[in-house]
């Protein structure tokens, strides 16, 4: 189904008047030490099996893999299930043509924080070779482990129990595709 | 239930009073229109305002901590690279409903590079609902900006609704592509409404 050039108009009339109303009733009244921070938006878009989060942003392309559909607990091993996952990052990378792409592993706060910070570098480490092999003479990768110290989400929930959702967040590889 | 026909009337009664520009329709003597409005300007908990039309494009009865509650969809609008949900709750029994967790993911999220003693955003937001783009087979997640904080009313903790006192909440994704018109909407607890039109 496509829309029609006049509901195409009328959606921009409409979104153009909002915006209008809007700024006119939030002109901001605030003393002249006041700031206004802009912020940038990131705007993930996942796979249905939330196994790959993209988010666009003003800088960079971040893919996210979940690290549970990578690798087996506590292995930095590329499992049967994370083929089709480093294809897209490789299809993602190619569509950017950037010239430099850099893979961070990251984990939850189970164990110490030294065998984490190693894991995330191992798992980073075989990330970038399975990119580096499919892109042959691409972009320069390099591979950086930053363990428990960088958590999307937080590893226990506000009563002080375990977040096993907040953990499965933070376990998880990101590559970072620089806009050019 | 869908309402696909009350969408089109607005947008199309958009293009009549907004996109004129003819000599001939400046001419053109407009009757006085008796209609009742079909949109209203609304202010969210966050202190958004907000156009949102008076009729809702689909809504569902469920429950809140066991207090009956009504969600409707009234809104789901693309606007450049972002789309923007627009959803009202009102209560259905006698008492006031504490919106609360109700709608969040459950999830508290970091401020992202952030030290992990920076403390959370909490779990009172609405970031629990997603846009499914079935023809591309992608989930839609409420946008984030760089401190962590979703682009979605949050801080519902303090947030209480009655048959007399319903709440418009407002949410932030990215587009979907442009050939796509509908997606559907998952709201925790709500279910999946189907195929919402995308004006």
């Amino acid at each position: 189904m496509s829309r029609s050039p006049s509901v195409l108009l009328a959606a921009v009339a409409l979104a153009a008047g909002a915006l209008a109303a809007t700024a006119a009733a939030q002109a901001p009244t605030a003393g002249p030490d006041a700031t206004y921070p802009v912020l940038d938006l990131e705007l993930p878009v996942q796979s249905l099996d939330r196994s790959v989060t993209t988010a666009d942003r003003s800088r960079d392309v971040k893919l996210t893999l979940a690290a549970d559909v990578l690798f087996a607990f506590n292995s930095a091993k590329l499992g049967a299930k994370a083929g089709p996952r480093i294809d897209q990052a490789v299809a993602e990378i190619k569509k950017t043509g950037a010239r430099s792409v850099q893979v961070v592993g990251h984990t939850d706060n189970k164990g110490t924080p030294g065998l984490n910070l190693g894991l995330s570098r191992r798992r980073a480490d075989v990330v970038e070779r399975a990119l580096a092999k499919k892109l042959g003479n691409g972009p320069k990768l390099t591979a950086t482990g930053k363990g428990e110290t960088r958590p999307v989400a937080a590893n226990e929930k506000p009563d002080g129990s375990d977040s096993p959702k907040g953990r499965a967040l933070n376990r998880r590889v990101e590559i970072l595709i620089p806009k050019s | 239930v869908l309402k696909r026909g009350a969408l089109l009337a607005m947008l199309g009664a958009a293009v009549v009073l907004g996109c004129g520009g003819g000599d001939d329709e400046k001419k053109q003597t407009k009757p006085a229109d008796t209609r009742a409005p079909t949109a209203t300007t609304t202010t969210t908990p966050s202190g958004q305002k907000v156009e949102v039309p008076d009729e809702a494009i689909a809504s569902r009865d469920g429950s809140i901590s066991g207090n009956a509650v009504k969600l409707e969809l009234l809104q789901l609008k693309r606007s450049g690279e972002t789309s923007a949900l627009t959803i009202r709750l009102s209560g259905l029994g006698s008492s006031e409903v504490q919106v609360g967790e109700a709608l969040d993911d459950g999830v508290e999220q970091k401020v992202e590079g952030s030290d992990v003693s920076d403390s959370p955003v909490g779990i009172t937001s609405m970031d629990g609902i997603t846009l499914i783009d079935t023809q591309n087979r992608k989930r839609y997640l409420v946008g984030r900006d760089s401190k962590g904080i979703c682009a979605c009313d949050n801080g519902l903790g303090g947030n209480f609704v009655s048959a007399d006192a319903p709440v418009v909440l407002s949410a932030t994704y990215a587009a979907p592509p442009d050939d796509v018109d509908a997606m559907d909407v998952l709201v925790p607890g709500f279910g999946t409404f189907k195929d919402v039109p995308i004006s």
